[in-house]
């Protein structure tokens, strides 16, 4: 499933938002095969929000794994006011900033631990394209971001999560998720004045 | 000639509109503010790539199904699992 598009659609959102719901009240009373068909919903949307932010393959298996143990355990908090995919997503993003807290704290402590071999487990998928170059520029674009404004580039962008929405994941006012973007597009664009050109 | 205030609102808009998610009276006043503002279409076609860009980016191949199976080992079981729950279908799912 092309983990994206599960945010996009109006209908389809709230057709999976319904799924999602009645996979909540399940998963409250125990159902473990509830929590296994969320966890396929969510495994891919998850590691990728997650790697997006913390930029370390092992602290986005580990936090996908956090998240859901979170789900399992608090399904009765699920607040009914927003979406279980916006409430899970803010449940990832609080994680990504407590694994990326805690891994800082142990690198500052002990050694420097070259994590690329992580890294180069992430492959691309389908063939290579004219357009690989420009996506591994806009790859290094937004690990210049901080990461407050990467998860409101995310979020919007590839999620396609209303203002609101991201509001409520990343726990900020409307207004602070406006500023960020505006923030993060000016940055994208002085990081990559070449996009008008090269992108079709 | 679009106001200061009206174009600075719709530039600032923007990656909603183009991700579909504005309410619609804001939507149809951005996209009225975008027909009449250049600075805005050129954006506009620039976020655009952006969505494109990010869209057919890599994808991450992790297991799922391994992931999951540690995620089981670890569940514990204050919650009891529902009566009624078809056990063959457990075991396949764990």
């Amino acid at each position: 499933m092309d983990e994206g598009l599960r945010f996009r659609s109006s209908s389809r959102k709230v057709a999976n938002d319904e799924a999602d719901r009645a996979l909540l009240r399940r998963i409250g009373h125990g159902d473990r095969l509830a929590l296994r068909t969320l966890y396929a919903s969510y495994h891919q949307p998850l590691l990728r929000f997650i790697f997006r932010i913390t930029h370390r393959l092992d602290l986005a298996e580990e936090g996908v794994n956090d998240v859901m143990l979170v789900v399992w355990r608090n399904s009765d908090s699920f607040a009914h006011r927003s979406n279980v995919s916006t409430w899970i997503m803010g449940i990832g993003y609080r994680k990504a900033l407590k694994l990326l807290a805690s891994s800082r704290r142990w690198h500052e402590r002990f050694a420097a631990v070259d994590f690329t071999e992580w890294i180069e487990r992430s492959e691309p998928t389908g063939e290579p394209s004219d357009d690989g170059d420009l996506r591994n520029l806009l790859d290094e674009a937004l690990r210049h971001l901080s990461i407050e404004h990467r998860a409101v580039v995310e979020l919007t962008y590839f999620y396609g999560c209303s203002y609101d929405e991201i509001a409520e994941i990343v726990d900020c006012p409307v207004n602070t998720v406006k500023t960020r973007m505006f923030h993060a597009r000016a940055k994208l664009k002085a990081l990559m004045p070449r996009l008008g050109q090269v992108l079709p | 000639m679009p106001s200061p205030n009206e174009h600075e609102r719709a530039f600032e808009l923007l990656p909603w509109l183009v991700n579909d998610t504005l309410a619609t009276t804001e939507r149809e006043l951005i996209e009225s503010h975008v027909r009449s503002c250049i600075t805005c279409r050129r954006e506009l076609k620039d976020q655009q790539r952006l969505v494109f860009a990010l869209q057919t980016q890599s994808t991450i191949h992790i297991s799922e199904q391994a992931s999951f199976i540690r995620l089981a080992d670890t569940l514990d079981e204050r919650r009891p699992i529902r009566e009624g729950t078809d056990s063959s279908l457990l075991r396949f799912c764990l």
